[in-house]
């Protein structure tokens, strides 16, 4: 029951506040062989993996979407206010009635509920990122000698959100980085290349060997479920991007973020020069300072 | 690229749990002395609790809601201001979330959702710098709760939380600290 009414309020979340200014985040990811031409309206982002891994990205939301946003809701809000008035109107005339009744004419009968007005605080509305993921397929190889991925998304900033593999029923498996990532930006007209996305736990098992980077252990070591390299310059690079621009994604520290699809939590591990943590704490190494929560 | 203001790389990462005012001093300790019996140990995955010197009540209680709240999938974090998020700990505000968790349930079972909240409370009583401590069943359930397809009633899981943060500050147990 629980489950039907959580599917039933989204679904009606969804479809009765279906966004007509909201720009739901669009991405297209090339499958090996595709002549790729630049578009100036798209991002392109280029990452290199060993594994086959399905990877989240969150765009964050443009001012622009989050007046749209703000209005969705607070046109919602007043939709529900509407229906609440009725609700209300109805419940007055049964109470009445009920209070008439004898106490033999209640036996059987359920006493009406005040039903509960809707506010800002409890209204039941999509979170402003919930059409703002964007899949990378880790199956959808473009380049094979390189291992390299390429997808053309919407420019803006992103957030590397975690690795999850999304059933065809709308079931989550994986885990976010919910308590601590990077962020970047994507330009238009360009390749972002992201260097390489690693997965320190999944390699060694498939390695057959225990766990460990440059010093770090799992656990309180430090070494978690993720980690990024930076494109370096000898980074392989598909011979049919080679000559189009093409920039090293400058990652930033990104704090923490909800874990929206209720799967299991972790955070990148630290990138020197970029992302470290006191305790949990998020740290923005460029600054010592803490990295803001998305 | 344009690096970040520098408001923003200061600003913190706010809690967006509506704050729940408690007197420690009527949050009962738990039991947690106990002999090591035979087949204690095999429990120890299951049935643990977190311990972290120089921590106050109130600390180890926010950080207890935190990674309660995260592993829930409800509304954690304030969204830098942009974007009203007034949903303090209730599931309207994370449909996302909620629905996949709903799915997971229905899909995976509730083993492995009781299996994901003992780990992901781990990893992030981990990264707060707890330290980990087995227990036997019967004191551990004394105190804690296991949460697969049932839920629990919002003020039992405060309740439990409460005592899970009074043991939190007791003091480092005798007993081993075991791994994250």
């Amino acid at each position: 029951m629980r489950i039907l009414m959580l599917i039933s309020a989204a679904a009606a979340a969804f479809a009765a506040h279906a966004p007509a200014a909201a720009k739901p985040a669009s991405s297209q990811q090339f499958k090996a062989g595709t002549a790729i031409s630049l578009d100036p309206a798209k991002a392109y982002l280029l990452v290199r993996s060993p594994l086959n891994l399905d990877v989240k990205l969150l765009r964050e939301a443009r001012p622009d979407e989050v007046e749209a946003y703000k209005a969705e809701r607070s046109a919602a809000l007043e939709k529900a206010r509407s229906k609440y008035a009725r609700k209300l109107a109805g419940y007055e005339r049964d109470i009445k009635a009920w209070n008439a009744m004898s106490a033999n004419a209640r036996a059987g009968q359920v006493k009406p509920e005040r039903p509960v007005e809707p506010t800002d605080d409890n209204l039941a509305f999509k979170a402003i990122e919930s059409d703002k993921f964007v899949t990378l397929w880790g199956g959808r190889v473009f380049d094979k000698p390189s291992q390299a991925r390429l997808i053309a998304v919407d420019p803006g900033t992103y957030r590397l959100y975690g690795q999850m593999i999304e059933g065809n029923n709308g079931s989550m498996l994986g885990f976010c980085l919910c308590m601590g990532s990077v962020d970047f930006d994507a330009a238009p007209g360009r390749i972002t290349d992201l260097g390489s996305f690693r997965y320190p736990l999944a390699e060694a098992l498939r390695d057959k060997v225990k766990p460990s980077w440059n010093g770090l252990t799992p656990g309180k070591g430090g070494l978690t479920g993720m980690r990024v390299e930076p494109m370096r310059p000898a980074d392989p690079v598909p011979a049919s991007l080679a000559s189009l621009p093409r920039e090293a994604a400058a990652y930033r520290a990104a704090g923490k973020i909800d874990n929206f699809f209720g799967v299991q939590i972790d955070r990148l591990t630290a990138l020197p020069g970029v992302l470290s943590y006191r305790r949990d704490e998020v740290v923005d190494e460029r600054s010592g300072g803490a990295a803001a929560a998305n | 690229m344009a690096l970040p203001a520098p408001a923003q790389a200061q600003k913190v990462a706010d809690r967006n749990l509506a704050p729940i005012e408690v007197d420690p001093a009527k949050v009962p300790l738990p039991e947690l002395g106990f002999t090591e019996a035979a087949g204690d140990r095999d429990g120890y995955d299951k049935y643990f609790y977190f311990v972290r010197s120089e921590t106050d009540f109130a600390t180890a209680y926010n950080d207890i809601r935190e990674c309660d709240s995260l592993t829930r999938g409800i509304r954690t974090y304030l969204n830098g201001g942009t974007v009203p998020y007034p949903y303090a700990g209730t599931m309207a505000g994370a449909l996302g979330g909620a629905i996949g968790s709903a799915l997971a349930d229905a899909i995976f079972g509730s083993a492995l959702r009781r299996n994901m909240r003992r780990t992901n409370m781990r990893t992030c009583m981990g990264y707060k710098g707890y330290s980990r401590h087995g227990l036997p069943k019967e004191l551990w359930t004394k105190f804690n709760f296991e949460e697969g397809l049932s839920g629990v009633a919002e003020d039992e899981r405060q309740k439990l939380l409460q005592m899970q943060a009074k043991a939190a500050i007791a003091g480092k147990p005798q007993t081993e600290e075991l791994e994250f």
